[in-house]
């Protein structure tokens, strides 16, 4: 995305320029004409709210590509409430009870669970549209501080120090968020893509 | 000294945190080991590889084929609101 940085703070021309774009992207994600209108929509709305925020050393569509991922996030968080309750249950549990449903008193799995669906390549996978689906679900379930290190590693690209510094969390600590996000996210995807 | 041998909960844990931070020689070493012993370790790597690419996709992606556009009529909507929200 090497693009000339642009900051016109028009959202007239922030509509024009970028509403069909962020319509397809938004399309893609969630698969429902009106629900990506509503999310276009909001998203130019949010970002007026909070112009006064935006840094003016990143790019504009850049900042806007946030929120709107932002939205969409949590479109699905919505959505995931209406479903299973994961995350609630999750965030309160101590770091114990958390990996005792994974794993057995030595530390190996309590369950083999070796899911044969998997077994095609990781293109093959992300090519079928219901697995980036099932992400987005299940990226929602995730507390909200795990799933920002996520984002504060593939949208900011922000070292582990940089993403501890933001956070207010010692890198012991951002290891096992990692490792239970890593655990619970591999589990619901699994679920999903079973029962699809 | 070194436990050569990994529990899967170890095991797992150097797979999550591999795609944020370079595991060391020692490391990458007990990993192979394991893998060798068990396959839901190797399948879970397996699988947290398709996530890590996937969320790439998912934060980084915007160059879709589609050629999907809003309707001239919602992009007008959308200016209203927008300029009902400027005022």
């Amino acid at each position: 995305m090497a693009e000339k940085q642009k900051f016109t703070c028009d959202p007239n021309v922030w509509v024009d320029e970028y509403s069909d774009e962020f319509f397809r992207f938004t399309m893609y994600r969630v698969k429902n004409r009106e629900v990506a209108e509503d999310l276009v929509q909001e998203t130019f709305l949010s970002a007026l709210k909070s112009i006064d925020k935006f840094r003016r050393d990143c790019p504009e569509k850049s900042w806007l590509y946030n929120i709107l991922r932002n939205k969409i996030i949590d479109h699905f968080r919505k959505k995931a409430n209406q479903e299973i309750k994961y995350s609630s249950s999750i965030t309160d549990q101590d770091e114990d009870s958390f990996f005792n449903q994974y794993f057995n008193k030595d530390g190996n799995w309590a369950i083999d669970d070796s899911a044969e669906s998997w077994k095609i390549s990781a293109d093959k996978i992300m090519e079928r549209d219901e697995f980036m689906q099932f992400l987005m679900l299940c990226l929602s379930l995730l507390p909200e501080m795990w799933a920002k290190v996520f984002s504060l590693k593939n949208i900011d690209d922000l070292s582990t120090k940089e993403i501890c510094k933001e956070l207010n969390i010692t890198p012991s600590n951002l290891w096992t968020i990692i490792h239970r996000a890593k655990l619970q996210l591999r589990g619901c995807l699994d679920k999903k893509w079973r029962n699809q | 000294m070194y436990k050569i041998m990994l529990t899967c909960k170890q095991a797992t844990f150097l797979i999550s945190i591999r795609s944020f931070q370079r595991l060391n020689l020692v490391h990458r070493i007990q990993l192979k080991l394991h893998f060798m012993a068990c396959k839901t370790c190797h399948d879970f790597n397996h699988q947290s590889q398709i996530i890590d690419k996937s969320l790439v996709d998912l934060y980084q992606n915007d160059n879709f084929q589609s050629t999907e556009k809003l309707s001239k009529e919602k992009v007008s909507q959308i200016k209203e609101t927008v300029n009902q929200h400027i005022k």
